[in-house]
């Protein structure tokens, strides 16, 4: 037998009545304001799960309504709660709650698996979700950009039509029997001041675009065709897509994890994806890095000493613009292109 | 806020004006280390069930809360049944897969842009309504009652007018969301009731503008008097003559914090004045609230935070949230009219979680 005190609520109105509340094998009897118990059959209270330290709750239809008894005496609640064989599992999670060790099992255990789940899990599987989109869809997006990056960032290429035509044909010749659905697309715009920077980039479509900067940096064709190769890994490993689908994976999961996001806290949280991403798309350079390579290997255009060299010659470009090692370090903290030294010791391996 | 005092006796109903009216704290009794426990279980739990049990977290987590906010010896309650919570996310994410992946063609994107928006005042009631009937205190359930047209109204001509006014009518917006939010809520049968000033709305929004061009003006004129030329010399070691890279970034990075500053203090002010203004204003029959926040103390409170979950890589979550929660009810008091047991409950029926759940993961912040 255990009894409380507590409040007797109606549940339709909001005076509230001490009363008292005992409970034997099957039956309940509930003294309100000093008056004549009330007897009720156990079966039809519903006790609440107990959290922490808040006050318990029974409740059970009475006139239409559901009136409760509230109690702030939580042992003889939760003592007859378990006694009563009911709700096992709320006490199971009330076990982990209250044993340190539990919580500290909890907390290293939540620490790797999210470790893992972040450095494994939504890499992988975004991957696999990339490659499940159809690259159609692609187009509109990739076309958008495209559009967008015409009015923002490029002028016409000045390459001559002949030239053009040449490393297109090369670079198609190349990339044929590599494992992509679409057409490889190859374009040529000017960039920067005087439209000589040199860049090249992938789009998820697999519209590749390069610079007449990068055209003029390179000493023959075989080293652009390295770069252009570096460029279809990225298409062919559906890299833009997967970068989407990761930060979509990111965000949702961290949201459901850590329970609504308000304010400050989501700038952070949207913060640390950033951050996140950054890191894996070190890993995409890597990838697209020896897919080129082998690309340039396997269709005897050269060997890796092309990308080399034109990593190299790019570092010399921007780094005519940043001479002072204060300055590099910090733009190259947050690059995610991984250090030039660290891409050409594993592209000669 | 020295006029507290003034504007509730200056805006007390006719009907009810011999009534005195008495101040009744609210307490919050949870404690950091206990929430830390549930929440990592929660955490563990929602891991390892990938993600399912997230639902029931939520819940867990939300009863913790309610339970230990206490006021005239009485505690809140949130009664939502978790499995209907966790078909409103699974249903809610479907719907944001769809749009995610409908970005890729702009017809369909935009088509379904549209239907989001129509849909957005049922979404915004049924997630009020969702939250507020779960809610309840000394076994009186709250509810909301909003109707679709005065939601639309609220949640999207006005924003509309605000911006074809190039947001003249901003405050005016801000308003009529925070009216129709009090106004349609209830405690039982009981209607609460707010009527904002407009004037003071516009002060508000004026002031916090203002701070923000203050300090970037203040900023701005700090900067431009430190020679950025020395500044970088001192960094690298050796002067070097021609390159001014590193001061042009310098002068930008130092701009950019002041404006980051600017908006961050005037967010603080507005955030501090506006629930001042809307708790002050707001009545439940006779009784009023008097809202007590300060710049400073809602500053530091929300600075420290950040600094804990950056030092404990967020593991200060449960802390934090203590924190908040007993900083908003030691801010908050109910003006008490004595007449607590006269509120009575409204028919009771059942409310879906599905818009509340679309709510939240469109982050509607409501």
């Amino acid at each position: 037998m255990v009894q409380m005190d507590g409040i007797y609520y109606d549940g339709q109105s909001a005076v509230a009545h001490p009363a008292i509340l005992m409970l034997t094998e099957g039956i309940a009897t509930i003294a309100i304001d000093g008056g004549n118990p009330k007897i009720l059959t156990l079966n039809v209270l519903e006790f609440s799960d107990p959290v922490g330290k808040i006050t318990r709750n029974i409740s059970w239809v009475e006139d239409g309504a559901m009136a409760s008894f509230q109690t702030n005496d939580i042992a003889a609640f939760d003592q007859w709660l378990k006694s009563s064989n009911g709700k096992k599992t709320i006490f199971f999670i009330d076990f982990l709650e209250k044993h340190m060790l539990a919580v500290i099992a909890a907390l290293l255990a939540s620490l790797v698996l999210i470790y893992g789940f972040v450095a494994y899990g939504v890499p992988a599987a975004s991957r696999v979700i990339a490659h499940q989109i159809p690259p159609y869809i692609y187009k509109f997006t990739t076309d958008h950009t495209l559009a967008l990056l015409d009015k923002t960032l490029f002028d016409p290429s000045t390459i001559s039509e002949a030239k053009q035509a040449r490393i297109r044909l090369a670079f198609l010749n190349m990339t044929k029997n590599t494992d992509w659905p679409n057409q490889f697309d190859l374009q040529f715009r000017a960039m920067g001041a005087g439209g000589d920077m040199p860049n090249a980039m992938a789009l998820p479509s697999g519209v590749v675009i390069v610079t007449d900067g990068l055209v003029k940096l390179a000493e023959n064709d075989e080293e652009i065709l390295a770069v252009l190769a570096h460029e279809a890994g990225h298409i062919v490993h559906r890299h833009g897509i997967t970068a989407i689908v990761q930060a979509s994976i990111l965000t949702v999961s961290v949201t459901f994890i850590t329970g609504e996001l308000s304010g400050l806290s989501e700038m952070l949280i949207s913060n640390s994806v950033v951050l996140t991403q950054m890191s894996y798309s070190r890993d995409l350079e890597k990838q697209a890095d020896l897919f080129g390579k082998d690309l340039v290997i396997e269709t005897g255009v050269g060997d890796a000493h092309l990308l080399v060299n034109m990593l190299k010659k790019m570092e010399n470009y921007y780094g005519q613009y940043s001479d002072d090692t204060a300055d590099k370090g910090l733009s190259d903290y947050f690059s995610s292109h991984p250090m030039t030294q660290e891409r050409v010791k594993y592209l000669l391996e | 806020m020295s006029e507290i005092s003034t504007d509730i006796s200056a805006s007390a109903p006719a009907t009810d004006s011999a009534q005195p009216l008495t101040e009744k704290p609210f307490v919050f009794h949870g404690e950091g280390f206990e929430y830390f426990k549930i929440w990592i279980v929660n955490i563990f739990l929602t891991i390892i069930t990938l993600g399912i049990y997230s639902a029931w977290a939520l819940v867990r987590s939300k009863r913790y809360f309610y339970g230990n906010t206490e006021i005239m010896g009485a505690r809140f309650e949130y009664h939502a049944k978790p499995l209907s919570i966790l078909i409103g996310r699974i249903i809610a994410i479907i719907l944001l897969i769809i749009f995610s992946v409908s970005a890729a063609v702009p017809l369909i994107n935009g088509v379904l842009l549209l239907v989001f928006y129509a849909a957005l005042p049922w979404i915004i009631n049924k997630s009020l309504r969702f939250n507020a009937y779960n809610s309840s205190y000394r076994n009186i359930r709250f509810n909301f009652e909003g109707t679709y047209f005065r939601a639309f109204m609220a949640f999207i001509v006005w924003p509309l007018l605000s911006i074809i006014s190039l947001f003249i009518l901003l405050p005016i917006a801000t308003k009529k969301q925070q009216e129709y939010i009090v106004r349609n809520s209830l405690y039982g049968k009981t209607h609460f009731d707010m009527i904002l000033p407009t004037g003071k709305v516009y002060k508000i929004t004026f002031i916090s503008i203002a701070i923000t061009i203050v300090i970037a003006l203040l900023a701005y004129m700090l900067t431009s008097q430190i020679d950025m030329g020395e500044f970088s010399e001192s960094l690298s070691g050796n002067g070097i003559e021609n390159d001014n890279s590193i001061e042009i970034m310098l002068a930008i990075y130092a701009g950019l914090m002041a404006f980051y500053v600017g908006i961050i203090v005037s967010y603080f002010y507005y955030f501090v004045a506006m629930t001042n203004l809307v708790y002050n204003h707001m009545q439940l029959s006779g009784n009023k609230f008097k809202s007590t926040m300060t710049i400073s103390s809602y500053a530091g409170l929300v600075l420290l935070n950040i600094l804990l979950l950056i030092v404990t890589i967020g593991l200060a979550t449960p802390w934090l949230r203590v924190r908040n929660a007993r900083y908003k009810a030691r801010k908050l008091t109910l003006m008490s009219d004595g007449r607590t047991d006269e509120f009575v409950q409204a028919e009771t029926s059942d409310v879906s979680a599905l818009g509340s759940q679309i709510g939240d993961v469109f982050e509607l912040g409501i």
